[in-house]
């Protein structure tokens, strides 16, 4: 099973991905002859606490995305209002070992949610991901691991 | 708002979309173009008829799932 151990880093459990356009986008940029937008790398933190993937604008913009879809969502920040926030296709990779093959979403829904890079992360990993993966966070030698 | 007139379409075509419940729709502005069996095959039909003009996929639901996060983020909603 491909995996990969980190030191938790004093943000928390936090992984490099590679966020690119979706395999449809693509075909359709291809089809207009238009650029296709540079993937990006990006800090991820794995939050349990996430029920969906989230994505900060500044790198959706960088894609030139256009929003697919939209979800409802409760944070700290809005109280116990609900909240309607965009939702968008990406390729989400996460890398493995050497020589194991990554955990490729190439057309994962994501949503878009401010104020991560003050946080100096990109992105939450959220239970959506999860539940592909086996997640050990072993605190008392500050690693975790991801399994998928 | 981006996508207010397909969210529109949506929330006024849903009561003849409930027989359909868990299906993918696809909506390009007030027209419903069809269902499909997952996200994919809805999200790479849209792209295919539309290339990148706004189009929405969004599963059939009766009732809207709430998705919640214990971190403090923002909700992001661009202007059309």
């Amino acid at each position: 099973m491909p995996h990969f151990t980190l030191n938790i880093d004093p943000g928390g459990p936090i992984v490099n991905a590679l966020v690119q356009i979706s395999e449809g986008r693509r075909a359709a940029l291809a089809a207009q002859k238009s650029p296709i937008p540079e993937p990006q790398v990006i800090r991820a933190l794995v939050d349990t606490g996430a029920s969906f993937t989230s994505i900060e604008p500044s790198v959706l913009q960088l894609l030139e995305l256009s929003p697919t879809g939209t979800i409802d969502i409760v944070t700290p920040s809005t109280g116990q209002n609900v909240h309607t926030t965009e939702t968008y296709d990406v390729n989400f990779v996460i890398y493995a070992g050497p020589g194991d093959p990554p955990l490729s979403m190439p057309n994962l829904r994501v949503a878009a949610c401010e104020l991560f890079s003050r946080q100096g992360i990109h992105a939450l990993i959220g239970r959506d991901v999860l539940k592909q993966c086996i997640l050990v966070y072993n605190g008392d030698f500050d690693v975790f691991s991801l399994a998928f | 708002m981006a996508l207010e007139k397909e969210l529109e379409t949506y929330k006024t075509k849903l009561p003849e979309l409930k027989a359909l419940e868990g299906k993918f729709v696809l909506i390009h502005g007030e027209n419903i173009v069809d269902t499909f069996a997952s996200y994919e095959d809805a999200l790479k039909q849209g792209y295919k008829q539309f290339g990148t003009k706004p189009f929405l996929v969004k599963q059939i639901l009766a009732i809207e799932p709430v998705f919640h996060f214990s971190r403090a983020i923002g909700p992001v909603r661009k202007a059309s």
